[in-house]
């Protein structure tokens, strides 16, 4: 039987890899954001069951300034989509290749 | 004597791993985001399953309530047509990031797996169960002593982000001054 904190870790490492799977393979910009939001979610779910097992608050600081930082990642990322879908009518990231020579 | 997993956090777990497939699986944007929103509060149920009250609630509120509306808001704002997942001549695009994912996963357990292996030993000592305060009063004694740095620098970022907001949200903010210039 698996104990409490391999049940969590696992769920948390899973739940990276499908954000991985996501973001390689989804090529709307909005959903590829989404999938980074799932990575950061796997993370945060490590770090709470280490938090608990460890018996102090570590790990339940870091979830709250990795919060902090989806929050101003996602404004930021997706008022750039919102520009870029005014210039381009399209969020779908291989319509962007304005940087290929 | 190591604690098991009980049920209610197996069922959480499935329904958080299904509605996480749901997001990369899903044709439609917008079915993607609301899964991403119940995916993130079920994380919020099992925080609040595992005895961690309040980073539980910050999860809900910001997480499943802020951003995932955010992303809601944005999909519906720009009405994307549904996408096809599968494109024809990417397959050897999926296959890799399959078999990177599946090769990460195994890696990343295995990486884990002995310090799973002590930690079962502190279990055992009891250690664990003697200190469970995940409360505000430690979190932010915490966030105050060791981690005042990162903690003041993310209200730098928070002002850059706001900053950085509103210069992209102006509608071309250089044509309009070129033009003022020409005037």
């Amino acid at each position: 039987m698996i104990s409490e904190l391999q049940f969590l870790v696992g769920l948390g490492l899973a739940i990276f890899s499908v954000g991985v799977v996501g973001f390689l393979t989804r090529r709307n910009g909005l959903i590829a954001l989404m999938c980074l939001e799932l990575m950061l979610n796997g993370v945060n779910l490590c770090l709470v069951s280490f938090s608990r097992h460890h018996g102090n608050a570590e790990g339940s600081a870091l979830v709250l300034l990795i919060v902090l930082v989806a929050a101003a990642e996602a404004a930021l990322a997706l008022s750039l989509f919102v520009s870029l879908y005014r210039q381009s009518g399209s969020v779908e990231l291989d319509d962007f290749r304005l940087l290929k020579g | 004597m190591t604690v098991s997993p009980t049920f209610l956090q197996w069922l959480l777990g499935a329904v958080t791993l299904a509605l996480a497939l749901l997001v990369i699986l899903g044709r439609n944007p917008v079915v993607s985001a609301i899964s991403l929103m119940g995916t993130l509060f079920s994380t919020g149920l099992i925080f609040f399953s595992v005895g961690a009250q309040f980073v539980g609630a910050v999860q809900i509120l910001i997480y499943a309530g802020a951003i995932s509306v955010l992303f809601i808001f944005v999909v519906m704002l720009l009405d994307l047509r549904p996408t096809r997942v599968r494109i024809p001549g990417r397959a050897p695009v999926y296959v890799f990031s399959f078999v990177v994912c599946a090769l990460f996963f195994v890696a990343a357990i295995l990486s884990v797996l002995p310090v799973l292996r002590n930690l079962g030993a502190i279990e055992i000592l009891g250690l664990s169960e003697a200190g469970l305060d995940q409360g505000p009063v430690a979190i932010s004694m915490q966030l105050l002593s060791k981690y005042m740095i990162p903690f003041q620098a993310t209200a730098l970022l928070l002002l850059a982000a706001v900053m950085g907001v509103v210069v992209l949200g102006k509608k071309n903010m250089l044509s309009e001054r070129k033009q003022s210039e020409q005037k």
